[in-house]
């Protein structure tokens, strides 16, 4: 069967134009990790292009595009991959404990998932058949055509897909001591259809079924196709010669088998040279020619080398060497089909029944370009010890890892399809952990359930350093939609004490310049303090005593409150850009005590001495003058630090001579 | 009785819809999916659920769904009375969903099973609700009135709405370190009464779980896979410790009517059916050796799942529904 050259299908999609020109001067790309393509006006470009040519770059040539292929959203191929993924992980789960029976498994398993794929795909068509229909508009804006055409074509590569593993199971899993047998078994199974007797054939037809029958083995078919004609001896010995055709089963002994077949061929002599009926009846005569394994006889019968080879696998060589199997079956091309070309399919086969399934696996990747295939066939041989296990110099890895590899990358162009990938990424060692770095620092952490998953990945992987990316990554974008301590819980997590440090001055902006619930402050300082370096000590301190100020004002404790703030300003807890704000409240306290009538108890009870408003005033006069002035100031009005110093002023000589 | 069933994406939530006091020989459920490029909400139908050994199933009807499905509750008809359009009874429980992009939806269905009638009017939007700009991650109904919902997210705050009244009130409650918090609505300080903090492990909560009988006792999962067991009374007591899984737990439930039976389900690809009655406690440690036995397990994830008399369904990332008897499990 020819299939399409999968290398100019994906000639004429670039061939193209995808985008409309972008630049005007210039268009430059980058490869991205999987089927991605990254188009982008190049900065290189305005920089040789000479200055009188330079024209202004609008908003749309800053843009990037990216162009990607294969991203399809079919449903039913994401369930054939689910599906197919399970049976990966549980080959690479058992490796090192593989048996014989573990890998028939998985290879049976592989062939069920191709066939109900390709059940759900004809099933995807006659629905969407119905659909369009019943929706014209459906009909009108999706080619229904095209789309026919689409699944049709998948699922032609489907069967194919399918034989060929059906091909390599049973070649190298099955029956794999009896090469003859399986592959005689695979032709049945594959090419040959059940032929039916209708009660119109003519004489002519039923020979040439019961010809045909005989030559795809299928023994029951012609005896009972037989039957139709009027009994007579030579049908009924011709019958006999039939079932007794000694069938290679995995359990016989090939040296029994041997001597049972020449048991049989001497009969079958025997019969056809003593029956002068058989010799003059041409249709007799050439089951009988077929039979003693008469090579023109079986040529002149025969459509295509397969059937050739599998008619000459039953009646000439039975017990042929798998050796020799490749060049056996390169003789059964008429020289007609010599001249053609063998097409890509032919030629896939043709190096399977050479052993050289390294070729099989490369022509697969490069003629029907389905790497899902050459991924899992080359993964399931590679168990089996049928395929080269050295590192390939043009391939930079070994056979099994590069397909494995390619299939990812495939994976890779629909980001939904992640977690299955990290399976198949993390069978690939090296090469895989390097790209599985790559991908999950590139992943949007959208919420936290995301966030989680992917430290799992990393966790399970033992990448570290791309654990503490991705908790930067989550901490900076917590940090960015005021969720502080998320964001430092994540940040202290990739240790980043430098950003944590810049989160809290954000924090600490927000209080100033807000009124935050004292139980926000209180999670912030929960969260700092499970830092075990204690990085953030000072921030600790001055967070709590801020607490401790807040709920001071709150109960209406002025003067706790107000040793409280010298305290803080005192021991330089508090940042500078709450000094104003802490003055601010400790004038507040001033006044109330001023208001306290006896002179005697506002002696006794006062906070703020004659050097406390002198060092307020020192402080004030630092943040006025300071470079960051405007930093420091913004948090209050100028206005209020008018009130500030003129209050500070007024207070100073009524506090003289206060201890 | 064990089934898989394999969708075409990734797996995030999932509801039981059929009514409890109806007798069924079908059940129908929803399940949300997350991370695709699509997201959808798919509505399935389980026939003959009784046949335990080769239940079939169907999928009936599907939505798309803008942002992550991450949670999915069943809403009570009668609250729904006052509601236009809503004339007769629904064959199915009408359901809210909260969603990544901030919002809360509410859907009523009309005609599930029902081909002839046209796919926008078989599951119908009746309200959104646009809560937040970050994800919204978890709801739930009030219980007693049913009137109230309650529903949190990323944002760190509590929205608490009611459909009818159109009422909303948040309150900011950020989540990290992992505090379990009570709170009483009546009270208007919007403060919590009480605030549990396990300070022998700071992993993140993930999952809570209301024992059915016992008003006082709650399970808390953890994101390193333990689940704590707290008694509301105490808020100085320390909770009893015991690690299930190897990673987060996403969900934990106990069994409706078998209430010594907790189930939980995990990022470790598990679902396991925890024996409360058959656990015994270290009283040095403070730690529950619990008996548990796995009805599933898968190579990825399994994220939510929802019990229906001795129906288990869970749902997976990869991509599988997965069918069990809750009474029958493989034990560790």
């Amino acid at each position: 069967m020819q299939i399409e050259n999968n290398q100019e299908k994906k000639q004429k999609q670039f061939a193209t134009e995808i985008i409309p020109k972008i630049h005007s001067q210039n268009l430059n790309f980058c490869w991205g990790i999987g089927n991605e393509l990254f188009l982008f006006g190049g900065s290189t470009s305005a920089f040789y292009c000479p200055k009188k040519q330079r024209k202004e770059i609008n908003s749309q040539e800053n843009n990037i595009y990216i162009l990607s292929w294969d991203t399809t959203n079919n449903e039913s191929i994401s369930k054939f991959l689910s599906q197919t993924h399970s049976i990966f992980v549980k080959l690479q789960m058992k490796q090192n404990q593989l048996s014989n029976t573990d890998t028939l498994e998985a290879s049976q398993g592989y062939r069920i998932a191709l066939q109900n794929l390709k059940q759900n795909l004809i099933k995807q068509l006659d629905e969407s058949n119905e659909d369009f229909q019943l929706n014209l508009d459906l009909a009108n804006s999706v080619n229904p055509k095209a789309f026919k055409d689409e699944i049709e074509s998948e699922a032609k590569l489907v069967d194919i897909m399918e034989r060929v593993f059906h091909l390599c199971e049973n070649f190298f899993l099955l029956h794999s001591k009896y090469p003859s047998f399986s592959f005689v078994r695979w032709f049945q199974l594959n090419f040959t259809d059940q032929l039916e007797i209708e009660s119109i054939d003519t004489e002519s037809i039923k020979w040439n079924k019961i010809c045909r029958s005989i030559i795809h083995g299928k023994f029951e078919n012609a005896i009972n196709l037989l039957a139709k004609f009027p009994p007579n001896q030579t049908i009924q010995n011709t019958q006999k010669i039939l079932q007794e055709f000694p069938e290679l089963k995995y359990q016989t002994h090939l040296t029994i088998y041997r001597k049972q077949f020449q048991n049989w061929r001497k009969k079958c002599d025997k019969i056809y040279n003593s029956n002068e009926e058989i010799k003059q009846n041409p249709n007799l005569s050439a089951i009988y020619k077929i039979l003693l394994g008469d090579e023109n006889e079986i040529n002149q019968r025969t459509d295509s080398w397969i059937e050739r080879f599998a008619s000459k696998l039953l009646f000439i060589y039975p017990n042929l060497e798998i050796q020799s199997f490749g060049s056996k079956a390169k003789e059964c091309f008429t020289e007609k089909e010599k001249k053609e070309r063998i097409n890509d399919l032919d030629q896939i086969y043709l190096d399977i029944l050479s052993l050289n399934t390294s070729r099989a696996l490369l022509r697969i990747y490069s003629q029907i370009g389905n790497t899902w295939l050459s991924a899992h066939l080359s993964d399931l041989l590679f168990h089996i010890d049928s395929i080269q296990k050295d590192v390939l110099p043009t391939l930079g890895t070994d056979i099994r890892e590069f397909f494995v590899l390619e299939f990812c990358q495939t994976l890779l162009s629909n980001p939904s399809r992640m977690p299955i990938l990290v399976d198949y990424l993390i069978s690939c060692q090296k090469m895989g952990k390097m790209l599985l770095s790559e991908i999950v620092q590139r992943q949007n952490i959208d919420d936290e359930f995301i966030y989680k998953k992917l430290l799992n990945i990393c966790q399970n992987n033992q990448l570290d350093l791309e654990y503490k990316t991705i908790c930067q990554i989550y901490g900076m974008k917590s940090f960015s939609s005021h969720k502080f301590p998320s964001g430092i819980n994540a940040l202290l997590e990739a240790e980043k004490i430098e950003i944590v440090n810049s989160g809290i001055n954000r924090f600490f902006k927000k209080i100033v310049s807000e009124e935050i619930p004292l139980y926000q402050i209180q999670l912030v300082i929960e969260s700092l303090e499970s830092d075990k370096q204690n990085q953030t000590s000072k921030k600790v301190l001055f967070l709590k005593h801020y607490k401790e100020l807040c709920e001071y004002f709150q109960e209406n404790q002025m003067d706790k409150a107000g040793r409280l703030i010298l305290e803080i300003m005192k021991k330089e807890i508090a940042p500078k850009m709450f000094w104003l704000t802490l003055i601010w409240d400790a004038i507040v306290i001033m006044e109330e005590e001023e208001k306290k009538i006896e002179q005697e108890q506002f002696q006794k009870n006062s906070i703020f001495n004659h050097d406390s408003i002198m060092f307020f005033l020192t402080k004030v006069k630092e943040i006025t003058s300071s470079h960051q002035a405007n930093e420091y100031t913004q948090y209050i009005s100028k206005d209020q630090l008018q009130v500030i110093r003129f209050n500070l002023i007024r207070a100073l000589p009524i506090r003289i001579g206060l201890k | 009785m064990k089934k898989l069933f394999i969708t075409g994406s990734k797996l995030r939530s999932i509801k039981f819809l059929t009514r409890d006091e109806e007798t069924n020989n079908s059940i129908d459920f929803v399940i949300g999916s997350w991370g695709e490029t699509e997201n959808t909400l798919t509505f399935y139908t389980l026939e003959n659920p009784d046949m335990y050994d080769d239940p079939h199933i169907s999928q009936t009807h599907t939505i798309s769904h803008n942002g992550n499905v991450n949670s999915i509750v069943t809403y009570p008809y009668s609250s729904l009375n006052n509601m236009e359009n809503i004339n007769q009874r629904p064959q199915l429980n009408p359901f809210l969903l909260t969603s990544s992009n901030g919002n809360v939806t509410l859907y009523h269905i009309e005609n599930l099973h029902n081909k002839s009638t046209p796919n926008n009017q078989r599951v119908e939007k009746i309200q959104e609700y646009k809560l937040s700009k970050l994800p919204i991650n978890s709801i739930d109904i009030e219980s007693f009135s049913q009137q109230l919902i309650s529903a949190a997210g990323d944002d760190g705050n509590v929205h608490i709405f009611s459909i009818e009244q159109q009422k909303h009130k948040s309150s900011s409650q950020h989540q990290p370190p992992p505090h379990i918090k009570l709170f009483d609505i009546r009270d208007k300080n919007q403060k919590p009464n009480k605030i549990f903090l396990n300070k022998r492990n700071l992993s993140s909560n993930y999952s809570l779980a209301l024992h059915p009988t016992n008003p006082d006792q709650i399970v808390v999962g953890s994101a390193d896979g333990s689940i704590s067991v707290w008694d509301m009374r105490f808020e100085s007591l320390e909770p009893i410790v015991s690690r299930i899984h190897s990673s987060a737990i996403w969900n934990l439930m106990f069994h409706p009517i078998y209430s010594n039976f907790l189930f939980s389900c995990s990022e470790d690809g598990s679902l396991d059916r925890l024996d409360f009655n058959r656990s015994t406690l270290n009283k040095h440690n403070n730690s529950l050796q619990i008996f548990s036995s796995s009805l599933f397990t898968q190579p990825l994830a399994i994220n939510s799942f929802d019990i229906f008399a001795d129906l288990i369904i869970g749902v997976s990332d990869s991509q599988n529904i997965l069918i069990g008897n809750s009474q029958e499990f493989k034990l560790n």
